[in-house]
């Protein structure tokens, strides 16, 4: 579980408050806002790569600033939105990388490799497995991110912008192998019509602060009209912009 | 496959050693006179051991650098130990403290390259290439300074800096390749650590590694035998640049690999050129090495820039 409760961080003239936020376990949720609206940023704090002015977060009652980068590795795992690696790693060796806060564990080596082999089974990437980074298309590449990420088996997930280069039958299947994870999977989107079939809970931030926090039957054009700053119409429950 | 690339340097090694300006047969009686024993064979084992701390190096660098161009010398961590060297042999300090002078000044150099060139850990390739060349353009102008400076006492510098395998004792030399196996051991042991470094910044942290301290100790690793290096030898440019990029080619870019494979082929490359720049003139004069392997460096590195472009550059 994770708590958020007083976040204010300021930094290049930009503020994000946060008052308090509570995620459960399992929860599906879908960050939405404009750019440099506070998505990332509220990546950035929730995984303690910045940190906050003041404010408390814990993951299940214990301070972020108490757990240590290696035990934070098994909490939580993190997709950047611009994932990039240098040197040409093969599709398994990045997708391994992902084993890594296990690495230590004396749980045979062979275990861990079969652990990747079914993450990359999970998401299609069997056949391209001894591809080199520098081979693959910008929606592979993503897929492998992807993979990684998940390889690091943790009880949360934060995705920034996952699928912004995948094709819609590959964002679909993405979706639908993080909609059966028993996770928190927090991602951020710009989809608002394909996400909310597969998440429970809806964020929009405005100006580094929280707009709104809704469920599916919420959801709003006058909510999206705000964030966005677009007309909004509603048709066959769909959102169109115009 | 690593076996057999030992192998292969042991074998350089041992042939190097019945060429020189005074050639030794293979079948001779005296094999092993006094030239072998005392001179040719330590500066043998020397040149590898140097190769070996370059290929390393470099292999290191690249990695934290994240950049396939970056080795000790276009980085300016070389030239700015070298200018310590220099420094400490004008101020004419003690033996023992020329490689500490050096390493200090080139710690600080590259830290100071490093800062120049990275925002919040992204570090951009071509301001750290082009601050490291300019480091090293002006660590080299101080270096021609003092030498006009210190004209006399000096006269030897030139050959210094070019590159060159001196005298070494057996002493030096043991002691040289103890720490260095010491040193290559402690980092090999955080090969996987180093792996991940290979990702962003924000993904390595997630990922469990402690990026600041773990680059911290490689950084100070690779820049102490570079310290060691140029104080010994002088700059000798582009071994750790070329070998690492072999070895991925080779052998993939997983840093376990790379690493060892890094150390074998430096050791193999240099022990090579050593053997070049004492057999290319007839005469029996010898050419300082740094015009060697900067001459088979410097083809590669077009090479790279032309064939790999794509691939590489980002």
């Amino acid at each position: 579980m994770l708590y958020i409760e007083d976040v204010y961080i300021e930094r290049n003239e930009f503020t994000l408050k946060l008052e308090q936020l509570q995620f459960s376990d399992n929860c599906k949720v879908a960050l939405l806002g404009e750019n440099g609206s506070g998505k990332t940023t509220f990546f950035s704090i929730v995984t303690g790569l910045l940190k906050a002015q003041r404010g408390l977060i814990t993951y299940n009652k214990k301070s972020l600033m108490d757990i240590k980068t290696h035990e934070r590795a098994k909490i939580f795992a993190y997709l950047p939105q611009f994932f990039h690696l240098i040197f040409n790693f093969t599709v398994f060796e990045i997708v391994h990388f992902g084993r890594f806060p296990f690495y230590n564990k004396r749980l045979g080596n062979n275990q861990q490799k079969e652990k990747t082999d079914k993450v990359l089974e999970l998401l299609n990437l069997t056949k391209m497995k001894f591809k080199r980074w520098s081979e693959l298309s910008g929606g592979e590449k993503q897929r492998v991110a992807i993979a990684k990420t998940l390889n690091q088996e943790t009880p949360i997930l934060y995705l920034d912008e996952p699928f912004s280069m995948l094709d819609i039958k590959h964002q679909i299947d993405c979706l639908k192998i993080i909609q059966c994870l028993n996770k928190l999977v927090i991602l951020s989107t710009h989809n608002i019509n394909l996400i909310k079939n597969y998440v429970d809970r809806f964020i929009f931030f405005k100006n580094g602060n929280i707009l709104a926090d809704l469920n599916i039957n919420e959801l709003n054009e006058e909510v999206l009209n705000s964030t966005y700053e677009v007309p909004v119409k509603r048709i066959n429950n769909y959102f169109m912009f115009s | 496959m690593k076996s057999i690339c030992l192998l292969l340097l042991i074998i350089t090694i041992i042939l190097s050693v019945f060429f020189g300006s005074s050639n030794t047969h293979l079948f001779s009686l005296n094999i092993i006179d006094a030239v072998v024993l005392n001179y040719r064979l330590p500066r043998v084992l020397f040149s590898a051991l140097i190769g070996g701390c370059l290929g390393f190096s470099g292999s290191i660098y690249q990695l934290i650098l994240k950049n396939p161009l970056a080795d000790s010398f276009t980085t300016g961590a070389s030239g700015v130990a070298a200018l310590g060297t220099v420094i400490s042999l004008v101020l004419g300090f003690n033996f023992y403290f020329i490689p500490l002078i050096a390493f200090i000044f080139a710690i600080l150099g590259i830290a100071f390259i490093y800062k120049l060139s990275s925002i919040n850990g992204y570090i951009n390739p071509v301001t750290m290439i082009l601050s490291g060349i300019v480091l090293n353009i002006f660590a080299s102008s101080l270096i021609g300074f003092l030498k006009y400076f210190f004209d006399e006492s000096l006269g030897n510098i030139i050959f210094f800096l070019m590159g060159g395998l001196h005298f070494v004792s057996w002493t030096q030399l043991i002691f040289f390749m103890l720490f260095f196996i010491m040193l290559f051991l402690i980092q090999l042991k955080d090969h996987y650590s180093l792996d991940i470094l290979s990702l962003d910044e924000a993904t390595a942290i997630t990922t469990g590694v402690n990026v600041k301290a773990v680059r911290m100790k490689a950084f100070v690793i690779a820049t102490l035998l570079i310290s060691l290096c140029v104080s010994f030898t002088g700059i000798i440019g582009f071994i750790g640049l070329i070998v690492p990029h072999i070895s991925r080619d080779l052998f993939g870019s997983a840093m376990y690999n790379n690493l060892i494979y890094s150390t074998i082929f430096g050791g193999i490359l240099l022990t090579i050129s050593d053997t070049m720049s004492r057999i290319i003139i007839p005469s029996g004069a010898e050419l300082p090495v740094g015009i060697i392997t900067s001459l088979l460096g410097g083809i590669f590195f077009f090479y790279l820039l032309i064939r790999k472009r794509a691939v590489t550059w980002f």
